[in-house]
């Protein structure tokens, strides 16, 4: 019972405070913005992201690729959604010493690496278990 | 609160006893063996550290603006109570606000791999059938609706924000700050309802043994009350090691991508995404610019011959040439510049007019604050307030020349302010009046 009260208890002072928070975050200029914003963040997740992931990791499982394949997909999928802005973003940066470089090239870069260290966990690993026997 | 939970119940009832809709809505239909309480746990423990350190050094960067001192320094000027922990920001250790706002970004995107992992581990329940089924439910569910928007909005304004990709709603300083409390608030009561529920399920298996088991040994955990572990699990292709090792490993590569912006150094070079990721320049003016003279309409007659500082103070205000202020006692100071972005500079060795000279010039020796404005066109960073602390701290100057060269334009040449642990945009670039107040 007493966990219940405590429950109760944080939970509604757990919303109140969000509920603040929230009530100040319309008190934005732009309220239907913030509100497209903050709900779109949960559809962005459930709707697009979470069943792209889920697909693909089924399409892949019934494919029968696994290990490393999978490894290097997660690894540059999350690369990939942090670099999006610099990756997407139209037109040229303000000054020469913000986003200076060439981020579509080094994306590449860093998913052939990924690539290169995916494709040497197998061979390291059958290195491995060679030497064990 | 009786008379509203038998109600809720009452409609749980109704849904629930209409069929089951297919899909993912029945239990079947989740059949990954390594779902269960204890990964959801692992990934648990990792944002249970992250996001307080996360929400600690982000409203510490709150304070370092100091927003009490007026709406100069404050676009949340509706806040009331949230403002309640505000300080006076310290200028020591002057790196301070490097460490901790570089810690805020780098570990902000370091989280992203795991807080993705983590939300798959528990995708089932965003399914779970019927919807509600008490009103203490009901809330939770709507503590959750919070907690995944508030942190998703967190993570994504903050990671536009500093790739300067200003397409959100609104002022990033006011959402990140507001939705900051929404998604911290959610975040409490999701671990008072779960951390028990997360020790327990952390004790039930050894790290150490899951460490060692591969594919073939991976087995499900036993079914669990919140219906996480699968009812009719597929046969493992990927073990739990395999599972934390990639999420591992996705922040790994994002910690060597982005983290050379606020270290440095040689370091500089691989942050390969990071949008600070090289010096400028070459010589005493090469470090790091945010905005260039043109990019905010500074044209060479507003700093030209023609330009004065005016010195407000007690008195009649004090009108000085570049010249005279050169002709002035000097002092030096080696501090960084530390953008709310996470990016930083090495120390430059700035040299100048002290703060605290300049307020006795004013009349006002133990001046509270003062308003720094710049001839920058009015902008949202234009003029800002320093503090008393910051005015006297001797190593706070209003800058002339840096690592033995004039201040070029885009370092705000003919005059700057530099003050220790203060956040790079409170250093105003260009600078005409200062008005010092009691």
């Amino acid at each position: 019972m007493r966990t219940g009260v405590t429950r109760w208890l944080t939970g509604a002072a757990g919303l109140v405070l969000a509920g603040v928070g929230a009530y100040r975050l319309l008190g934005v200029d732009d309220l239907t913005g913030v509100l497209i914003w903050l709900g779109g963040a949960v559809v962005l997740h459930d709707v697009l992201i979470a069943p792209l992931v889920l697909l693909i990791g089924s399409v892949l499982v019934r494919g029968g690729v696994r290990g490393p394949v999978r490894g290097a997909l997660l690894v540059g999928g999350a690369l990939t959604a942090v670099a999006l802005p610099v990756l997407l973003r139209p037109g040229k940066p303000a000054n020469p010493s913000v986003l200076p470089l060439d981020y579509p090239r080094n994306w590449l870069v860093t998913l052939v690496a990924v690539a290169v260290v995916s494709a040497l966990v197998p061979v390291v690993r059958r290195i491995g278990r060679s030497r064990r026997r | 609160m009786a008379a509203v939970s038998a109600r809720v119940s009452a409609f749980a009832e109704r849904i629930g006893s209409a069929a089951t809709p297919p899909g993912p809505f029945r239990s079947g239909f989740w059949r990954s063996p390594i779902r269960g309480p204890w990964l959801t746990s692992v990934f648990g423990l990792v944002l249970l550290f992250g996001i307080p350190v996360m929400f600690v050094t982000g409203v510490l960067s709150y304070a370092a603006y100091n927003p009490g001192l007026g709406p100069i320094n404050d676009q949340t000027a509706d806040k009331g109570l949230l403002g309640f922990y505000l300080f006076d920001w310290p200028t020591r250790p002057y790196w301070l606000y490097r460490l901790t706002q570089g810690l805020h970004v780098t570990l902000g995107v370091v989280l992203v791999p795991v807080l993705l992992a983590k939300l798959w581990s528990v995708i089932p329940k965003l399914f779970q059938w019927p919807p509600l089924r008490s009103a203490a439910q009901a809330l939770e569910r709507l503590s959750l609706l919070l907690l995944v928007g508030g942190g998703i909005f967190e993570f994504v304004t903050g990671i536009f924000n500093v790739q300067l990709f200003y397409v959100f709603p609104g002022s990033f300083y006011t959402l990140h700050f507001y939705g900051a409390w929404v998604f911290i608030a959610a975040f409490v009561v999701h671990v008072s309802l779960r951390f028990g529920r997360m020790t327990r399920a952390l004790r039930s298996r050894n790290l150490f043994r899951e460490l060692r088991t591969g594919v073939s040994g991976t087995r499900p955990e036993p079914p669990d009350a919140d219906g996480l572990v699968p009812v009719a699990p597929a046969a493992p292709t990927m073990s739990r090691r395999g599972a934390v090792g990639m999420v591992g490993a996705g922040s790994l590569l994002l910690l060597v991508v982005t983290a050379g912006q606020s270290i440095g150094g040689r370091l500089r070079g691989t942050a390969l995404l990071a949008p600070h990721d090289r010096d400028p320049g070459h010589g005493p003016n090469g470090f790091q610019i945010n905005k260039t003279a043109a990019s905010v309409g500074i044209t060479p007659n507003l700093v030209g011959p023609a330009w004065r500082l005016e010195v407000h103070g007690s008195g009649r205000p004090v009108v000085l040439s570049r010249e005279q202020l050169l002709a002035m006692p000097r002092h030096t100071a080696a501090l960084p510049i530390a953008c709310v972005e996470g990016w930083s500079t090495a120390d430059q060795h700035w040299e100048g007019l002290r703060l605290a000279d300049l307020a006795a010039l004013s009349g006002l020796p133990a001046a509270g604050s003062v308003l720094v404005e710049s001839v920058q066109p009015s902008g949202p960073y234009s003029s800002v307030m320093l503090r008393g602390n910051q005015i006297r701290d001797p190593r706070a100057l209003l800058a002339l020349r840096v690592n033995g060269a004039d201040l070029s334009m885009d370092h705000g040449y003919p005059a700057r302010v530099i003050v220790p642990a203060n956040p790079g945009v409170n250093n105003t670039k260009w600078v005409h009046r200062l008005t010092f107040r009691t």
